[in-house]
């Protein structure tokens, strides 16, 4: 619960900051226009999770790869993320190891909507599922009735799906390069039961508490469709 | 924008620093015994389960013994190992002549660990009857979690 807090007060922060922020540098006397909806794409945005890079670099017990899409749309971000996770716990008479692939789906309101350079900050939700992934656990028993062996077990294909509701950052840096964070508050993990009970679910991370707090950086490059037309509301 | 950047990345590390904050907690929900609760079957009241012994064929160890007799609540430990665990009750019935009875239940268990520091543990689920000589029985918790809590109800 203490973390919850602390995610809520980091996202009030971020909001309080970042508004703060574009709110002083907004171009006096823009032009009264009406943002009416228009399906079609600013820009799309693909981005490479380099916290993942540096995991799967100095970790030898992880290796982790992340992918995002984002499509701009009107006043919202329509979010694609792909992954994989490979995580090995080794201690004294005890290895568990998981592996897996996931995506995730899910749309961001993006409060930058205006922006003319498509930096973003968003808050926004997320499907997320793994979509297949295998656990293994070996270890040792000792029971003081029925005497000790070795426990090894190795379920594949198995799949899990939660949620997560997201909010973060896109800024652009260079001509079409953005780099930025994406935090996550997953929640709501749903999976199989099987003879191993998951200890770290791919896309999702460990599975000892009920809900999860995750950062990723990105660097982005986007491809634009188009000029941003948008302005702010205040300005109409 | 380069304020801009340095805010965002200062609340993106505030919040990984607090999200990674890590409470060890190495307690488990797990147990691995069954418990089994007796009633009348003429009055429906918990009774004292009255046996003289209770053991796995096999094995050497008395899970109950006569001093256990007047317990309302035994608690049978079953084979990590296995799937499925026989248990012979041996005892007076109510006419005081020796009486014996089998049961063989079947579980499923899990394997799963608390956390790396803490190590492993085993849950055991579903836990059913395969088959008994006694005349009702019924698994009213099919999750061996709480010493306290009745898995089985026998009646008899």
């Amino acid at each position: 619960m203490r973390r919850t807090y602390l995610f809520i007060i980091s996202l009030f922060l971020a909001a309080q900051l970042l508004a703060q922020n574009e709110q002083d540098q907004l171009p006096q006397g823009a032009p009264k226009k009406i943002n009416k909806f228009d399906i079609r794409p600013y820009g799309l945005r693909l981005g490479v999770d380099i916290s993942d890079i540096g995991v799967s670099l100095f970790d030898d017990d992880r290796t982790r790869y992340g992918i995002n899409l984002d499509l701009d749309i009107h006043k919202y971000l329509f979010q694609i993320d792909g992954g994989y996770a490979r995580s090995t716990y080794t201690e004294e008479d005890l290895i568990y190891r998981s592996e897996g692939v996931f995506y995730r789906v899910g749309i961001d309101y993006n409060f930058m909507y205006f922006n003319e350079q498509a930096s973003a900050i968003f808050l926004g939700a997320r499907y997320a599922n793994a979509v297949t992934y295998d656990d293994e656990i070996a270890f040792v028993l000792g029971d003081p009735i029925f005497g000790s062996e070795i426990i090894r077990s190795e379920v594949e294909n198995r799949s899990a799906n939660w949620l997560e509701i997201t909010t973060g950052i896109k800024a652009r840096v260079l001509e079409n390069i953005f780099i930025g964070f994406t935090a996550r508050y997953k929640f709501r993990r749903r999976g199989n039961r099987d003879q191993i009970v998951t200890f770290d679910l791919p896309g999702f991370g460990r599975t000892d508490r009920m809900a999860n707090l995750g950062l990723n950086y990105y660097v982005y490059y986007r491809l634009p469709f188009r000029k941003k037309d948008l302005i702010r509301p205040d300005r109409n | 924008m380069k304020d801009f950047l340095l805010k965002g990345i200062l609340v993106g590390i505030l919040i990984f620093t607090f999200g990674c904050r890590d409470d060890t907690d190495c307690s488990t929900s797990s147990i691995n015994f069954i418990s089994l609760s007796f009633i009348d079957s003429g009055t429906f009241e918990v009774r004292q389960s009255n046996f003289d012994s209770v053991f796995a064929p096999g094995f050497d160890t008395l899970f109950v013994t006569q001093a256990d007799s007047l317990d309302t609540l035994i608690l049978l430990p079953v084979n990590p190992f296995e799937t499925e665990a026989t248990y012979v009750f041996v005892g007076p019935d109510r006419n005081e002549e020796i009486r014996i009875d089998t049961v063989v239940f079947s579980y499923f268990p899990r394997q799963g660990i608390i956390t790396p520091e803490c190590g492993p543990t085993q849950f055991f689920d579903d836990l059913d009857t395969i088959s008994t000589t006694f005349d009702s029985l019924v698994v009213v918790q099919p999750r061996l979690r709480d010493f306290n809590a009745t898995n089985v109800l026998i009646y008899n």
